[in-house]
């Protein structure tokens, strides 16, 4: 058995709060039985263990997990039940703000009621968002395992509509305290007119985050709505799925197979896209890497082939990324400083590949040039070319 | 083709790339904050890198809240793949959402609650039982198998609470994107049988 929603539950531990408080504060989160029964009775041990909120064990009576990290949650938020019970702040306000008005027009000391006022708003929690979420986490953490969405969502609707009667009766006290006309501007007495003004500036405070609390509640509705729409959509596909018409009753094979782009996502799919490696930047380079970047179009077509000699069918687009030839700027470099020619490094490019086309070879040269700049010497008007990081936005290309 | 000034590429770019490369999300809420820093580098970053990337053959995707790698070269053995990972997928969440009325982004929780959760729900419980990555484990052992399966989806990451307790990232938004995104057809067929 389980407490239906957030009010009966708080009942039920305030009606209890000395025995559980005890509890709490003993070590382990835990009592002798017999100490239990001692500080109540048997039947309200039988009754907290039913309602979940204690568990029995070994002859040791246990707070639940989920009620400690309630009561921890409580100690942390400065949880406020008032919001729940402000019905009877509200009547106390009431009151004082009559004994005001007849203090005041009997030609008596007001002051005195206007602190109480001041005093009874200060009861409500002083900070009303915090509150709120911490209501959400005794809803969504400690009853997730005990009430559906709907009991969620009804709970949160009636704390909503709770609110907006707050709201109307803050107004109310607003309106009611502006009624005689110059009540907050009529000096009568200094630390009158200061209580008043402090009074003013709390009631704004606390409407402009009641304000927030109340759009905060609508969104947080808004996504329980959301989610429980989601989740009656997900059972639909499910029971498609377990009577295998999820192919041919939904559009799922035309969402995957006539999509042109597909996402790379490891958990969607366990075919591995073939591996290597990007310069990214020559500043923070990874020379280790390029030092294994050289593969040639022949050796796939090798590769390729030696499959296809097997006769089994493949997917010749599996080696498609392997078509691409990646320039390594270090053995490029290591070969022309090897080299006894007497050939620029531009030049040097240019007869180690033969085929490559002007913008490619700009882009090699220019990339090469910032990876061995510490080891090269070049021009002024290189240098400037240099400086400027102009690297080839990526160092795989295809040489046609 | 123009050229990119690659000294204006953020200092995270490597890393974003392998991360994405390797198939995984980056997210606005991963509990590692350097983690989560990357998904701002993205953000912040998002032209310069789409064209960076781009030219690998890679396009910088974003959703609410992640970003991932899309192509257009996978083979087709690749989405035939897919649907199953899709399908097994779809059993997860919809248990998830069954047992966890509140799961969604931020949502904790771990194996054990699971178990404890499905002890008490003999259906659920038994459907599990019979599912591919059932065979031969415990409740235990199952239920820390789906956490799992769940975290290579990307769609939970593990927190560093020593309590094996798991969060759910914003990648979940692309699962309810693409679920959301099936709909049903041929509902006359239906209409004929009832």
């Amino acid at each position: 058995m389980r407490a239906k929603n957030v009010v009966e539950l708080l009942k039920i531990l305030h009606s209890n709060s000395a025995l559980l408080s005890a509890i709490f504060d003993s070590n382990g989160r835990q009592m002798n039985i017999n100490s239990a029964i001692g500080m109540s009775n048997s039947d309200t041990i039988s009754f907290l263990e039913d309602y979940g909120i204690i568990e029995i064990f070994n002859n040791e009576v246990i707070l639940d997990d989920q009620i400690i990290h309630m009561l921890e949650a409580h100690l942390i938020d400065g949880y406020d039940e008032n919001l729940y019970d402000y019905v009877e702040i509200f009547k106390k306000i009431d009151t004082s703000i009559s004994k005001y008005y007849n203090t005041s027009e009997n030609g008596g000391d007001p002051a005195r009621h206007l602190r109480d006022i001041q005093r009874e708003l200060q009861r409500m929690p002083r900070n009303l968002l915090d509150t709120l979420r911490g209501i959400q986490r005794h809803v969504e953490f400690t009853y997730r395992s005990a009430s559906s969405a709907q009991e969620k969502l009804q709970e949160l609707t009636s704390y909503n509509e709770s609110l907006l009667r707050f709201e109307s009766k803050l107004r109310f006290i607003r309106d009611e305290l502006s009624r005689f006309r110059g009540f907050f501007t009529h000096v009568g007495d200094t630390a009158i007119l200061l209580r008043r003004m402090r009074l003013r500036t709390y009631i704004l405070d606390v409407s402009n985050t009641l304000i927030q609390l109340n759009s905060s509640v609508v969104e947080y509705i808004r996504k329980t709505n959301e989610n429980i729409r989601f989740y009656k959509h997900l059972v639909e596909l499910k029971e498609l799925r377990d009577r295998r018409e999820i192919i041919d009753k939904t559009n799922l094979y035309e969402l995957i197979y006539e999509s042109e782009k597909e996402p790379l996502l490891n958990g969607y799919s366990t075919v591995e896209r073939p591996n290597y490696t990007i310069k990214l930047h020559p500043d923070y380079s990874y020379e280790d890497e390029f030092e294994q970047k050289v593969l040639s179009r022949g050796s796939v077509s090798q590769s390729i082939g030696k499959i296809e000699a097997t006769n089994v069918p493949i997917d010749d687009s599996l080696f498609k990324d392997e078509t691409i030839e990646v320039v390594s700027y270090a053995v490029l470099l290591d070969g022309y400083v090897m080299s006894d020619s007497q050939q620029n490094l531009l030049e040097y490019i240019k007869t180690s590949y033969p085929d490559i086309n002007d913008e490619n070879l700009l882009e090699v040269y220019l990339s090469a040039a910032v990876f061995g700049e510490r080891y090269l010497e070049f021009s002024e008007a290189q240098m400037e070319i240099i400086s400027t990081h102009m690297c080839i936005p990526a160092h795989l290309k295809s040489i046609h | 083709m123009a050229l990119i000034d690659t000294a204006k590429l953020p200092i995270e770019t490597k890393e974003i790339f392998d991360t994405l490369r390797r198939g995984n999300f980056i997210v606005d809420n991963h509990p590692d904050s350097h983690q989560k820093r990357l998904y701002s580098v993205c953000d912040s970053h998002h032209s310069l890198l789409f064209s960076y990337f781009d030219k690998l053959g890679y396009e910088l995707t974003g959703g609410e809240g992640y970003f991932l790698f899309t192509v257009s070269d996978m083979p087709e053995s690749a989405k035939e793949n897919r649907i199953d990972r899709v399908l097994e997928l779809l059993d997860f969440m919809e248990l998830f959402h069954g047992v966890f009325p509140s799961f969604g982004i931020g949502w904790r929780g771990s194996p054990a609650e699971l178990a404890t959760a499905l002890k008490s729900d003999a259906i659920r419980y038994e459907k599990l039982e019979n599912a591919r990555i059932s065979r031969g484990k415990s409740l235990q052992e199952l239920c820390e198998k789906v956490f799992s399966e769940m975290e290579r989806f990307g769609i939970i990451v593990p927190i560093s609470d020593n309590q094996n307790n798991y969060m759910v990232t914003s990648a979940y938004n692309y699962a309810k994107e693409f679920f959301e995104s099936v709909k049903r057809i041929n509902t006359r067929d239906d209409e004929a049988i009832q």
